[in-house]
């Protein structure tokens, strides 16, 4: 009799903590641990879908024209494609294309320089950039006050209606967190899901000889900078990296970007000079500038043949995400057309 | 009875004050509090200049006996503003004995680097750099007929966190006794800095980083 007793209270507790067990950011195994401190903004369902209204709300910007997404557009993994360089508010075009959103809780430096070392205070710039939203974060906070959506959505994710500006950038920052990426092809041959095809397989073996010290799986980036050797485009003068730390040794350094969903991100590059992957490759063979800080591996190129080329585009393009990129969960809340 | 109520009124004042120390920040012009948009002469830019916005971040304040902290003050990040005289006073409560108080002019490195804060950290402040990661520990601005910049405006957003332009600014003085008045003494910054050549600092630099020294040597304490 007691035993059961005893039995059924370990069971209702161990429900209980089941139950109670704090959400996480889902990844599969084969992925490393994140980076980012989820301790100091808690992952919650109500907070990420709080984050999307502010990611796709025009008011974010001064006039209501431009949201995140106006940049950073779902359809495109979160990038932008039709611009090489980004547009913002009264079509201004910015200095820089808007790279992919996604996997962003495994970075811990941010923009194609390293300018913003926290998620969480990343969207400061563009609300502030008068070339991209034009606005600033006590605009944003008075409009939003006045909002009849707002309020609501900031209860059920912090549990009171207050809105501050602390609120609104964890908020984003989480729905930003919850682009995951991890179901291309590659991922699914990484859990023994599906296998390469011949040509995937040689230029998988091809792309960790050439590409992988820098483009590192299984995020296809070491998160890190390096110059890969690309001619300067005079009309920009953009020094990357060292511009902001103003140290020669990190001049012609950018972000080195993930490879996953290149099929979506286009075009490529921090100026966005190339719109093809095959233009991509030939840079790598034979159009390496040896320019300031160049990568010792890119030294003299990449010695590859016009098949090999192939084979790694080939490879690449198991590295697309449709799951993530048709996500309705990511998707515009229609519930703002009404706002 | 009258006599005997002023006994107590004093005493009771006596008690509150034993009770409540402070710690105040004063912003000074030869030793007279400085007045927000006044016309004020700098000898040695021998041209007058009136100051708009003076605010600046002091953290991690706290007492020391023998060259160990004692006691932290709160709260540990403090927003000093020329135009609130409330931003200027900390009140605190310790029996500790010290004999030296620290603070730090400006945010320090982690904090810089973390996430999104509210308070005196609020970006919606102005402290913020926006386009880069980073508080600005001090911002200054104002007018001089002798800067060439447009408007004759002159503007120092000093800060800087990463190693190479580090512009924090660790000052210590020794006190003795429990109310402190730290001054700082803005003249001696001017008596400084050509403001003909340097009038605009807008990003984490080596000048920001030598100007926030001259700031920090423009402190005193009474
Ligand atoms: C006008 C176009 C535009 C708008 C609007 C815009 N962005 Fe961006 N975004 C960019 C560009 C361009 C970059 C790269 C900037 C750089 O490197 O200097 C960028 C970079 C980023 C990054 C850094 C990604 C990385 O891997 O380093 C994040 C995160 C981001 N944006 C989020 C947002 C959010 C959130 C909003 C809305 C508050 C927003 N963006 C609005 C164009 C835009
Ligand atoms: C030395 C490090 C390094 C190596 C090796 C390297 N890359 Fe890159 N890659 C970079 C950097 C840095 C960038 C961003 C450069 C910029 O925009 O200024 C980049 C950008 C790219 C982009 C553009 C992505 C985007 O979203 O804009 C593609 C595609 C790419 N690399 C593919 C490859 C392939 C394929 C290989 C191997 C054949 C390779 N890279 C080898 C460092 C490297």
């Amino acid at each position: 009799m007691y035993k059961t007793i005893i039995i059924f209270i370990a069971v209702v507790f161990l429900l209980g903590c089941v139950a109670y067990q704090p959400q996480k950011l889902p990844y599969p195994q084969h992925i490393p641990a994140s980076a980012y401190n989820f301790k100091e903004n808690n992952y919650k369902e109500e907070k990420i879908n709080l984050g999307r209204f502010l990611f796709y709300d025009p008011n974010l910007s001064a006039d209501g024209t431009i949201s995140c997404a106006s940049c950073h557009s779902p359809y495109n993994a979160f990038a932008h494609t039709d611009h090489n360089l980004s547009h913002g508010i009264k079509d201004q075009i910015g200095r820089r294309n808007a790279p992919a959103l996604f996997n962003l809780a495994w970075h811990s430096s941010f923009m194609w320089d390293g300018a913003i070392q926290h998620l969480d205070m990343q969207a400061l710039a563009p609300i502030e950039d008068e070339r991209e939203m034009d606005s600033d974060i006590s605009q944003v906070v008075a409009k939003l006050q006045k909002s009849p959506i707002y309020p609501e959505l900031f209860r059920l994710a912090y549990g009171s209606n207050e809105i501050s500006s602390e609120r609104i950038l964890k908020a984003l920052a989480v729905f930003q967190l919850s682009l995951t990426s991890f179901d291309s092809k590659y991922d699914q041959v990484k859990q023994q899901k599906a296998i390469f095809t011949e040509q995937e397989e040689k230029g998988y073996q091809l792309f960790l000889t050439h590409c992988n010290t820098c483009h590192t799986e299984p995020l296809f980036t070491n998160l890190d900078f390096a110059n890969n050797g690309l001619p300067l485009d005079t009309t920009l003068r953009d020094y990357g990296k060292g511009a902001i730390t103003l140290q020669a040794k990190d001049s012609f350094l950018f972000k080195i970007p993930s490879l996953r969903n290149l099929s979506y991100t286009y075009p490529y590059m921090h100026d966005g000079r190339f719109s093809k992957l095959s233009q991509v490759l030939t840079h790598y063979q034979k159009g390496v500038q040896k320019t300031t800080n160049l990568h010792p591996n890119l030294a003299n190129g990449l010695p590859l043949t016009a098949n090999e080329k192939v084979d790694i585009i080939a490879f690449l393009l198991t590295l697309d995400d449709a799951k993530f990129v048709f996500n309705p969960k990511h998707q515009f809340p229609k519930e703002l057309i009404n706002n | 009875m009258k006599k005997c109520l002023v006994f107590l009124f004093l005493l009771a004042n006596f008690v509150r004050i034993f009770a409540q120390q402070q710690l105040n920040f004063q912003i000074n012009w030869e030793n007279e509090p400085l007045i927000l948009s006044k016309n004020y002469f700098s000898n040695f830019n021998k041209d007058s200049l009136k100051i708009e916005k003076l605010q600046f971040y002091v953290s991690d304040i706290c007492l020391l006996k023998k060259g160990k902290i004692v006691y932290k003050l709160l709260p540990k990040y403090k927003l000093i503003d020329l135009e609130n005289p409330n931003s200027q006073q900390i009140k605190f409560k310790t029996k500790k004995k010290f004999d030296a108080v620290q603070f730090n002019l400006g945010i320090d490195s982690l904090t810089n680097a973390s996430g999104a804060k509210s308070g005196d950290l609020d970006p919606r402040l102005g402290m913020y750099w926006a386009w880069q990661s980073g508080y600005i520990n001090l911002k200054m601005e104002g007018h001089s007929p002798i800067c060439t910049s447009r408007n004759q405006f002159f503007q120092f957003h000093l800060g800087g966190f990463l190693n190479n332009f580090y512009a924090i600014q660790k000052i210590q003085f020794t006190v003795n006794q429990q109310n402190m008045n730290v001054k700082l003494q803005i003249d001696k910054f001017f008596e400084q800095v050509n403001l003909s050549q340097q009038h605009e600092i807008m990003s984490p630099n080596q000048k920001a980083v030598v100007l926030s020294q001259i700031i920090a040597n423009s402190f005193k304490i009474d």
